[in-house]
């Protein structure tokens, strides 16, 4: 089969490879018909991620038919239409029976890797390194999904690909960073970051009832789409305003309720605190440069709530503990808990309360992966979300 | 009961009253032994690299480069010999745990350097694969069985790697099923240059017994081990489907 594969710092490559075999008998074999590229797989494109190795099949969010189940799977038939979300869970463990199913205890076989980093193990991912344990991707035609008793969630003929395919990752991850802020009526959430996370964050809060939404980002092509598409109420761009005192205007000096980072660990900004950042994590001082998350503490309300959905993946400098204890700011984060989102958000796309299709701005065919990365990479032709067409 | 790390000493253990017909857990002692056995061998060839010790350059390179030296259970060099003990918690009652466990022809399902172990009696042989393709064998007698408790074993006179362990099962507060601790004790083989070894790379024996164990959680709480791309080849290799057929048990 074709297969998208990591081959090093910026190299990415279509390769011929076996296809997937049944490896464990509650696995089944998935023959994709859409996948997508993460703004999380840039961090692997950029060779931020440790543990990757030449040729391991990327993609952690796909859809497709399924093509053959293992003996003790039972609620899934060939010919069966699904999405299958990106943690790999178990649905046996402490863990996934509270319903947080990226903690999973049973799905990262190289879980002792991941404790001497993490201290403990999430779950393990597909496509996204040796650390979150070795399983080939879905950014390929077909894929093999473990516990497919437990993940895959059947989708609806009249609901198209587009309509669906997120609920694999994005839109529960934008949604978990949103309702990780326990939004109030009436209050005001600003989200860091308009990609895709970012504006399905920003859709988010308004579903959750949040009176105004700022979304906060450099191109004005994704701020465009935040405010005509994803429901934010005001922008900022942060080449042209001081984000604090924009915030400050904007709330009558209380600062946003609640401010959720949607940028991680690879942000962006001027001045010298990212040129200190830049140049830490080219000496390896620090992983992972955190501007965008000083940014939000700095701005979030007293007593307020910062949400992290974007990715870190170790350690960070100038981390404003001051500021959170001062001002009894409450920190949340987590790889989304996916399963636990699928279906009721399935269920609101059913309802027409959103298509989160809006943020796709590219399809290609499998073929061109690589053409992908490099639009997505770069932020040319006002790239916002690629889909990938395997069948 | 509840001290999940002892510092107990290992001759302690050996004169207790042997307490039973069965035979237990030395898998555990003599698998860590065979591991660092083939260690040694990679570590002495410039070729070949096992994935222990690929997994643990990649530990080591990951904790060097964050200069977080994190630690895993308590071990070191005892008289006799190399301690090295672990936890994990497993939702299954106790009595769940123990009883999978005290079936030893269930062992080499989680065990991953264990070949076979036949009862016969009131002693058990136990094969293991050692570094290139030499099967280890030894005899063990248990020398402690309390029902939904706690398992103790030690090698008979003769066993080319002499060892002994303990198995603790323990409920776990808040009702979350088990806890399951094990400690080892073991002469490491190849004298001089084993014991360099195992002065230089410590942490391999932990990490062999802390794989071991989540097998173990992962077969009582899903029914399966949960294998990877990777993980069903026994060096690194990239997470992309295999060529071969996998028939089931990773290949060494």
């Amino acid at each position: 089969m074709k297969a998208t594969c990591w081959k090093g710092k910026h190299q990415i490559s279509v390769e011929t490879v076996p296809d997937p075999q049944i490896l464990n008998e509650r696995d089944a074999i998935v023959r994709v018909t859409s996948t997508a590229i993460c703004g999380s797989d840039l961090h692997l494109y950029n060779g931020f991620m440790p543990s990757m190795q030449s040729g391991d099949v990327l993609g952690h969010e796909f859809m497709g038919e399924v093509m053959e189940v293992g003996a003790r799977v039972s609620n899934l038939k060939p010919g069966d239409r699904v999405v299958v979300p990106f943690p790999i869970a178990c649905g046996n463990c402490a863990a996934c029976l509270r319903g947080n199913t990226s903690l999973c205890e049973n799905s990262n076989p190289n879980a002792v890797l991941a404790e001497k980093l993490w201290g403990h193990s999430p779950c393990g991912i597909f496509g996204y390194s040796h650390l979150l344990g070795g399983f080939a991707g879905g950014q390929a035609e077909y894929v093999r999904v473990p516990f497919a008793d437990v993940g895959p969630l059947k989708v609806p003929p009249h609901l198209s690909d587009e309509q669906v395919l997120f609920l694999s990752d994005i839109f529960p991850t934008g949604y978990m960073g949103a309702e990780m802020c326990d939004i109030e009526p009436g209050e005001v959430v600003a989200v860091w970051g308009a990609g895709p996370v970012g504006q399905l964050a920003a859709a988010s809060a308004k579903l959750l009832g949040a009176e105004r939404v700022i979304v906060i980002d450099r191109f004005p092509y994704r701020l465009q789409m935040a405010l005509t598409k994803a429901g934010a109420t005001d922008v900022i761009n942060y080449e042209e305003a001081d984000v604090y005192e924009a915030l400050q205007d904007l709330t009558g000096g209380r600062g946003p309720d609640s401010c959720i980072d949607a940028v991680g660990l690879e942000a962006h900004a001027h001045g010298p605190m990212y040129l200190m950042d830049r140049t830490k994590q080219s000496l390896m001082l620090e992983t992972d440069r955190p501007l965008a998350l000083r940014q939000a503490i700095r701005c979030c309300a007293n007593g307020g709530v910062v949400s992290i959905s974007g990715v870190y993946g170790g350690f960070i400098d100038q981390f404003p503990i001051g500021a959170v204890v001062n001002r009894s700011l409450t920190l949340r984060s987590g790889q989304c808990h996916a399963h636990r989102y699928m279906k009721p958000l399935l269920e609101r796309i059913e309802r027409g309360e959103i298509d989160p299709s809006f943020i796709i701005t590219h399809q290609f065919p499998l073929a061109e992966a690589a053409k992908g990365y490099d639009l997505f990479h770069k932020k040319l032709d006002g790239c916002e979300k690629v889909v990938l067409k395997a069948a | 009961m509840n001290a999940i790390v002892r510092t107990r000493n290992p001759e302690s253990a050996t004169q207790r009253p042997s307490a039973g017909a069965s035979w237990l857990g030395v898998g555990l002692g003599v698998a860590e032994v065979v591991l660092l056995g083939s260690a040694i061998q990679s570590y002495r060839s410039s070729r070949g690299r096992t994935k222990g010790t690929a997994l643990m350059i990649g530990a080591a390179a990951v904790g060097g480069l964050l200069a977080a030296r994190a630690r895993s259970a308590p071990r070191g060099r005892s008289p006799g010999g190399i301690r090295v003990s672990k936890s994990i918690t497993v939702n299954r009652s106790p009595s769940e745990v123990y009883d999978y466990w005290r079936e030893l022809r269930h062992l080499p399902a989680f065990m991953s350097h264990l070949e076979s172990v036949t009862v016969d009696h009131e002693r058990s042989t136990w094969r293991a694969k050692g570094p290139a393709g030499v099967t280890i064998e030894w005899v063990s007698e248990l020398t402690a069985d309390d029902e939904d408790e706690r398992l103790a074993w030690r090698s008979l006179p003769g066993a080319s790697i002499p060892n002994q362990g303990e198995v603790r099962f323990a409920r776990a507060a808040g009702n979350r099923g088990t806890q399951l601790s094990v400690e080892l004790f073991y002469e490491p083989p190849g004298g001089a240059v084993g014991a360099a070894f195992a002065r230089l790379f410590g942490e391999l024996p932990a990490l062999q017994l802390e794989s071991d164990l989540r097998r173990f959680k992962q077969i009582l709480e899903t029914g399966e081990v949960l294998h990877s791309d990777a993980s069903i080849h026994s060096g690194p290799h990239p997470a992309r489907p295999s060529a071969q057929r996998f028939e089931g048990k990773v290949a060494t």
